[in-house]
């Protein structure tokens, strides 16, 4: 199944919250939709979920338009909204139930479905507990158990992660592959980019409504220009190698890291291994020469603005 | 065995799930089990204080409708503030965070959300009806009270109660702050308790309802004009309130107004007959009269709340616009949309007023005194409505467009309105010195309170002067709104 974002445009009076914006993804892939406060996350989010109704553009889970035909668009999309359910003097069963209902599950197979997410989810042994009295991750295990209900093909998941404590985020990060491996197309968006580099395929980075950058992982981590980061440790004369690859010609920047170096090299991978070959021929004792990968994080910071 | 677990599950799988939740939410929360203990307990101090204490019980004709009295108000009381309460703080609190918006995201249409509380709440209502009654019911061997009145107006009490949720669940739904929630709040609590003692005075007075017995009643013509009046009267508010509230919180992107807008319509024939039905039956004016003011009043403000509706409708509505130009014109009048809604507001309001002329000229018997009169009042309130919204809206589009969104045009248009009846009033006082009626020339309400002076006949021309004028400026805008009013299809292959 394959998931379309067409030139997807929303305006709220004067202001554009999105602003042509086109991606796709599919079955069995996590897309990290990654965008500062205000970039026009949750109302693309919307928007699949059918919530909202984009200006202009459209979104189409194969050749289905969530424009034109909202209500089987819902059949196949699971939402995770930011906030949490709230219901008072109601028991996780009863929430899940209610919803299994409204999604028109009847009988015996009503009664299955809602087992059995609740076993997925993890949420057997908390069943009878009220939703008010959970904490922060088991609601939002709740709310994944919601989204599960009618077994959507499509999850869209904003900030799944956020306020959860070490231990969740890593249970949510396994349901998160399971949910993969079922052929599920996953979009979510999270701050925790670091979170999203494990468990994504690739990202879209959006900001002030427009995409900056998109592609598998590493796809986007690759600069424009060739340049490698790496760290350089040496048992001796390390004042002396410092200043010698100041004056080098291929060396863009230089910075000390307690007793590392940390080089940015212009050019390919066989640079940096002329680079080494002469540090160890002008009689540097190297014992670490490592190339760092850019990251996630690294790769917002440096295309977007940080502008709200 | 097993056909009765069949039975019950094919009833579960039917039942409405907001009505299962709600229900289930209601017997695990504290508020409802207090209220009903309390109001068990209540019945059951006065029963006991009533047969211990009075001494005339075994002698006297009236205890059973002095006890009667006591508790039918309780259970009145207990009704109609705390279950609408109930249900309108429940959805309002609801509506505060994201709750609503997740039903959305599954098959649930939004009608069944809001007749789903009806129900769970019409429920919680019967619930606490069966705790009361078979003391109510106990009243009639005491003596003084008959069993169908017991029942008719318990029936009556409970379409006022449905009438009040339904009320509460409109409030709920207004996506307002919490401060103009809690106005709200206070101006439906203070028209509740002026309903429950209108009420439990007309059952009660020397010549009440209960004067004479209702049984007693039950093979006259007007008992049944009088209950079936009530009946669809609180039906149709019912109607009217379920279907606002739908609106409110349905996707702006649906077409919310349609089936406002239909069943209203429905409402306003309907009344209309009926009206003119109880005209004929008194030989008299006043129930055309009254539904013509209440008809014109209700879509002046229908007027304000049009005018305010978006401009450019959204692709989710234009695809279902009517593909054959000849189904567009009607089409147009009961989509959601801004020029619709005033053209539809409009047209009811000039035929309503018509149609009360006509009823003078009809029946010329009924017009006894200065009935002719009394039709330019509403006139003149329709007249400024439509001035006042269309005004608004040519202020907000020329001057204010990038400050003010459409949704807002009510506000400029209240403002105007407050303005023509308040500050050009006290200005033109300070500047003459005196009070005169024609100070009030600009407002519709100079007319309603001077409907006997001269005052009316200057405020007509007025009114029928600015109407005009500004209808005429808002010709354009009204073209550019018809003429973007197409199937979504055919507006782009033009834009192709």
């Amino acid at each position: 199944m394959q998931v379309n974002i067409l030139n997807l445009t929303k305006n709220f009076g004067a202001a554009r919250a999105v602003d042509d914006i086109s991606f796709s993804f599919s079955s069995g892939e996590i897309i990290g939709f990654v965008g500062p406060n205000g970039a026009g996350k949750t109302t693309t989010m919307r928007i699949l979920a059918t919530l909202d109704e984009p200006t202009s553009g459209d979104a189409k889970i194969d050749d289905l338009s969530i424009v034109e035909l909202p209500e089987k668009a819902r059949q196949l999309v699971g939402y995770v909204p930011d906030a949490l359910p709230m219901h008072r003097d109601i028991s996780v069963h009863e929430y899940l139930d209610f919803f299994a209902r409204a999604y028109g599950l009847v009988g015996p197979q009503r009664r299955r479905v809602v087992e059995n997410v609740e076993e997925f989810t993890n949420l057997i042994t908390i069943r009878e507990k009220t939703l008010h009295a959970l904490s922060k991750g088991m609601k939002q295990r709740v709310s994944l158990a919601r989204s599960l209900l009618h077994d959507p093909p499509v999850l869209v998941m904003d900030e799944p992660a956020a306020g959860l404590d070490p231990r969740a985020r890593v249970e949510l990060r396994e349901l998160l592959r399971i949910l993969s491996s079922q052929e599920k197309a996953i979009l979510i968006s999270s701050h925790i980019l670091t979170e999203l580099s494990e468990i994504c395929d690739g990202a879209v980075i959006i900001e002030q409504g427009r995409i900056i950058t998109l592609g598998t992982l590493q796809d986007i981590a690759k600069p424009e220009i060739e340049q490698h980061t790496v760290l350089i440790r040496a048992l001796n004369r390390q004042d002396d190698m410092y200043n010698s690859l100041l004056l080098h010609p291929n060396i863009a920047a230089t910075n000390r890291l307690g007793d590392q170096i940390e080089v940015k090299i212009n050019g390919s991978e066989e640079v940096c291994s002329d680079l080494l070959d002469n540090l160890v021929r002008d009689g540097y004792r190297i014992v670490e020469f490592k190339q760092q990968g850019s990251d996630l994080e690294t790769v917002f910071m440096n295309v977007t603005k940080g502008e709200e | 065995m097993k056909s009765i677990d069949n039975l019950l599950d094919r009833i579960d799988n039917r039942l409405n799930p907001i009505v299962v939740k709600e229900l289930r939410q209601a017997v695990q929360g504290k508020f409802l089990i207090v209220i009903l203990i309390c109001f068990l307990c209540l019945q059951l101090l006065i029963m006991g204080l009533f047969l211990i204490t009075d001494e005339s019980i075994s002698t006297s004709f009236n205890a059973g409708l002095n006890t009667f009295r006591v508790l039918q108000s309780i259970l009145f009381g207990t009704c109609l503030l705390f279950v609408p309460a109930y249900t309108g703080i429940r959805l309002a609190s609801e509506r505060a965070d994201a709750n609503v918006d997740l039903l959305f995201i599954t098959t649930l249409a939004p009608r069944s959300i809001i007749w789903g509380k009806f129900l769970a709440a019409l429920v919680i209502t019967v619930l606490l009806y069966s705790a009361g009654m078979p003391f109510m019911t106990f009243t009639y061997l005491l003596r003084g009270v008959d069993l169908p009145s017991v029942f008719i107006l318990l029936a009556l009490n409970f379409i006022v109660v449905a009438v009040s949720i339904q009320c509460a669940m409109f409030i709920g739904c207004i996506p307002a702050n919490r401060v103009f929630k809690v106005i709200l709040g206070v101006g439906w609590f203070v028209i509740i308790i002026v309903i429950f003692f209108t009420l439990i005075a007309i059952t009660f007075a020397p010549d009440g309802l209960l004067h004479s017995g209702m049984g007693s009643q039950l093979r006259s013509w007007e008992f049944w004009r009088n209950a079936l009046t009530v009946l669809v009267g609180g039906l149709s508010l019912i109607g009217i309130c379920a279907l606002l509230s739908t609106a409110l919180i349905s996707p702006v992107s649906t077409n919310r107004a349609l089936p406002v807008r239909i069943f209203i319509t429905a409402v306003w024939v309907l009344s209309g007959a009926s009206a003119a039905i109880w005209s004929i039956d008194v030989n008299d004016f006043n129930p055309v009269m009254v539904w013509a003011i209440v008809n014109t009043l209700l879509h002046s403000i229908g007027l304000f709340v049009a005018v305010s509706e978006r401009e450019r409708l959204g692709w989710r509505v234009r695809r279902t616009v009517p593909r054959r130009w000849v189904f567009r014109p009607l089409a147009f009048l009961f989509y959601s949309g801004a020029g619709g809604g005033v053209v539809w507001s409009s047209l009811i309001i000039t035929l309503t007023v018509l149609s009360a002329v006509a009823w003078l000229t009809v029946f010329p018997h009924m017009e006894t005194g200065d009935e002719m009169h009394r039709i330019a009042p509403p006139a003149i309130l329709g007249l400024y409505a439509f001035s006042y919204a269309l005004g608004a809206s040519l202020i907000r589009r020329n001057f204010l467009a990038d400050r003010v969104t459409n949704t807002h045009t009510w506000i400029i248009a209240l403002v105007l309105l407050g303005v023509t009846t308040t500050i050009i009033p006290l200005a033109l006082f300070f500047v003459r010195g005196k009070w005169e009626e024609n100070s009030l020339v600009m407002s519709p309400l100079g007319a309603f309170l001077f409907h006997e002076s001269a005052v009316v006949p200057f405020s007509l021309v007025v009114s029928i002067f600015c109407a005009v004028v500004i209808g005429v400026l808002s010709l354009p805008w009204f073209i550019r709104q018809f003429s973007g009013f197409r199937p979504a299809l055919e507006t782009e292959q033009q834009t192709a």
